[in-house]
């Protein structure tokens, strides 16, 4: 036996045998990394499959249901199913709807939300706490529940398949979270400010226009695409109230609808990357916003 | 001739008149600096002649009529409102008289009245008038020409019709099923999602974006490549079967699996939501408690066990209560997924069937109304236990 062996062997025998915190650490840095990849692999690929599929032809699908990078002839050849969806689908009068439904109440609940989330955090009234609380326990009724009495009043008043009637279903939702939330915030900035613009004689309003509103940009940022978010995904009223009226069908209404058996599985994953890809970007462009908005209690789903 | 009308319908035209006119008073009065409120009174007032008396000899006789009414009425406060500030008619000196007290809670009603009154018209009020809709017999067909706020005929059948129907406590009991273990099991995934990236490694603000991808992403599009990828011809995932030797299934319209394929949908869309709340409260657990807990020869699995856990409590509380609020109204995700077919029937996918298939809006009122009776039981009975455990 060799020198080096006998003090190899006496270092093993001077180091202490593994401890419990050791050995469960080392076990959860494998684990740990086995669930990365389990999370990924459920979450990320699925969208990945989206946009190989969106470029693979059905024939090749069939016949190579497991081709995981589409060849290069099929990537360059991208755009026809993209334009079939657009042109053929009429999927630009979709994108155009829900744009414009999606913009639209992005507005109006930015214009109503801002001084009404002032109010309940800055202002004394009687109906103050009634008024806070009532407006977010809205949050818990059920859509579709909501649905039927507005079905019955929609077909009367002939709102069916009218965008605004349909936009102030979507504010009913979207003002109470875009309420709480700017409340949460506002409550963070200091009142002096407020109080200094009105002892120099801005009005209350002004007030909101001059002094809070530049110290909320990424909050209203945040609401914003919240609000945003919840009207462009939003497709139960949009099955309710517009079916009947292809030509004002959102996107999602307009993808749902394709999802019959003679429309190619290529075109509908076409269409689905064009109905989630704004949403992605978007939210990875402003992700710090975001996920503190979120836990903020807000975005019902 | 004068109409005749129940006490029910008085009522809601009030209601509805006296909204109308006291927002286009109370706007009015303000912008020509008199008081707001005596402004509101006056247009309660006026409006309510307005409304029931045009209703009263037949002037507004249809809901679309009365829209118009209402919007002429605005219309006028506006343009009042403005030819009265340009020639400076009947300015009056509210802003001198008024307490500070009042001038500030008049701002605020005036701020939040238009938020008020949407939620109202379109969540409250449709949620009560659907009490009176389940006990009425209404048809799909007679929707054109019902009478909006009558009440005749009320009658029982519409529940009779519905809780007697043949699968309808199973649907109810699915329901429940479905909400509890893909609540729990989102909550459960989310748990680990957190623990797994609360440290910092490579990649880790990468790896929290796509986490979030299940949740942001429009249902309609995540539940059409659910579809594909479970397909059972060129699905991916049949694929993965087939290769490891088992026979191909069609995961979403097999009896046997749709029901187990519809809960983990649930629990793989909403887990982003859980994961986001548990983060945050983790992150917030003083380190010194872990400190404490090496020092006395705590392991990492007690650690967890005895700290993380416990601190995550009341964390776990609020998100098994609104996740099965919501997952127990949500329509959605399990309507597009499978209609309903296959074992899936929950009791909203019920509500909606009852309106567009058996085509009866009553009824489609009534199993609403179940629903939110329901709904209302559990929760106070969560509150109450809830409230008890806090003690």
């Amino acid at each position: 036996m060799t020198n080096k062996a006998q003090e190899r062997r006496a270092a093993q025998q001077a180091r202490p045998a593994l401890s419990r915190e050791q050995v469960e650490l080392g076990a959860a840095r494998v684990i740990k990394w086995l669930l990365i990849a389990f999370f990924l692999l459920t979450t990320a690929f699925p969208f990945y499959w989206m946009l190989n599929l969106s470029v693979r032809p059905i024939g090749d699908v069939l016949q190579y249901p497991t081709r995981l990078i589409p060849t290069w002839e099929q990537i360059s050849n991208f755009s026809e199913s993209y334009r079939a969806v657009l042109f053929d689908f009429r999927f630009t009068t979709f994108i155009g709807n829900s744009l414009l439904v999606s913009l639209i109440t992005v507005t109006l609940t930015l214009l109503l939300a801002i001084p009404g989330a002032y109010a309940v955090t800055r202002l004394n009234f009687r109906l103050k706490a009634l008024m806070s609380w009532g407006i977010l326990l809205v949050y818990m009724f059920p859509g579709i529940v909501i649905g039927i009495p507005l079905f019955v009043v929609y077909s009367q008043l002939g709102l069916r398949g009218n965008l605004p009637g349909l936009m102030v279903i979507y504010m009913s939702g979207t003002l109470p979270v875009a309420l709480y939330m700017l409340r949460s915030y506002f409550q963070t900035l200091p009142a002096e400010l407020e109080e200094a613009a009105l002892i120099d004689g801005c009005n209350h309003l002004s007030t909101i226009w001059r002094v809070v509103l530049p110290l909320s940009v990424p909050a209203v940022a945040s609401v914003a695409l919240y609000t945003f978010m919840i009207a462009w995904n939003e497709i139960l009223f949009a099955i309710l109230f517009l079916t009947d009226t292809p030509a004002s069908w959102t996107l999602p209404l307009g993808l749902r609808q394709l999802d019959t058996q003679e429309v190619p599985r290529t075109y509908l994953m076409a269409g689905s990357v064009i109905i989630t890809v704004p949403v992605i970007a978007l939210f990875f462009f402003f992700e710090r916003f975001l996920t503190r908005g979120l836990t903020a209690g807000a975005v019902k789903g | 001739m004068l109409q005749t009308f129940s006490w029910l319908e008085i009522l809601v035209y009030a209601v509805i008149w006296s909204t109308i006119g006291g927002l286009a008073g109370f706007y009015l009065f303000a912008s020509v600096n008199r008081n707001p409120r005596s402004g509101a009174r006056l247009g309660v007032a006026l409006g309510v002649l307005l409304g029931i008396g045009g209703a009263l000899v037949g002037l507004i006789g249809s809901a679309q009529s009365a829209i118009n009414a209402a919007l002429l009425l605005w219309l006028a406060a506006l343009l009042a409102g403005i030819t009265m500030n340009m020639g400076r008619v009947g300015l009056g000196q509210h802003e001198q008289r008024a307490t500070l007290r009042q001038k500030i809670a008049d701002l605020a009603y005036g701020l939040l009245l238009p938020t008020f009154v949407i939620v109202f018209a379109i969540v409250v009020f449709p949620m009560l008038w659907n009490v009176v809709l389940a006990f009425r017999p209404i048809l799909l067909r007679d929707l054109p020409t019902m009478e909006l706020f009558s009440l005749d005929g009320l009658t029982l059948d519409n529940f009779s019709r519905v809780l007697s129907a043949r699968g309808f406590l199973d649907t109810l009991i699915r329901t429940f099923i479905y909400t509890i273990t893909g609540t729990l099991l989102a909550i459960l995934m989310g748990l680990v999602a957190a623990l797994v990236v609360k440290d910092a490694f490579p990649g880790l603000n990468a790896v929290r974006g796509f986490l979030l991808f299940p949740y942001i992403a429009p249902i309609i599009s995540v539940v059409l490549i659910w579809k594909l990828m479970f397909n059972a011809q060129f699905g991916l995932v049949n694929e993965v079967v087939d290769a490891l030797g088992g026979r191909r299934i069609d995961f979403l319209s097999a009896p046997a699996t749709a029901f187990t394929m519809v809960i983990l949908f649930q629990a793989w869309r909403y887990f982003p939501f859980c994961f986001l709340f548990i983060l945050a409260r983790i992150q917030a657990i003083p380190d010194d408690l872990y400190e404490a807990a090496k020092v006395d020869g705590a392991a990492p699995t007690q650690r967890l066990w005895h700290i993380t856990l416990p601190q995550l409590q009341a964390v776990f509380g609020t998100l098994f209560l609104l996740r099965f609020i919501w997952t127990f109204n949500k329509f959605e995700d399990v309507f597009l997924l499978t209609g309903g077919a296959a074992n899936t029937q929950l009791i909203t996918i019920e509500i909606y069937d009852q309106l567009f298939s058996a085509r009866n809006v009553g009824a489609s009122a009534a199993v609403a109304l179940v629903l939110a009776a329901v709904l209302m039981v559990v929760v106070v009975i969560y509150f109450r236990w809830f409230l008890v455990e806090e003690r």
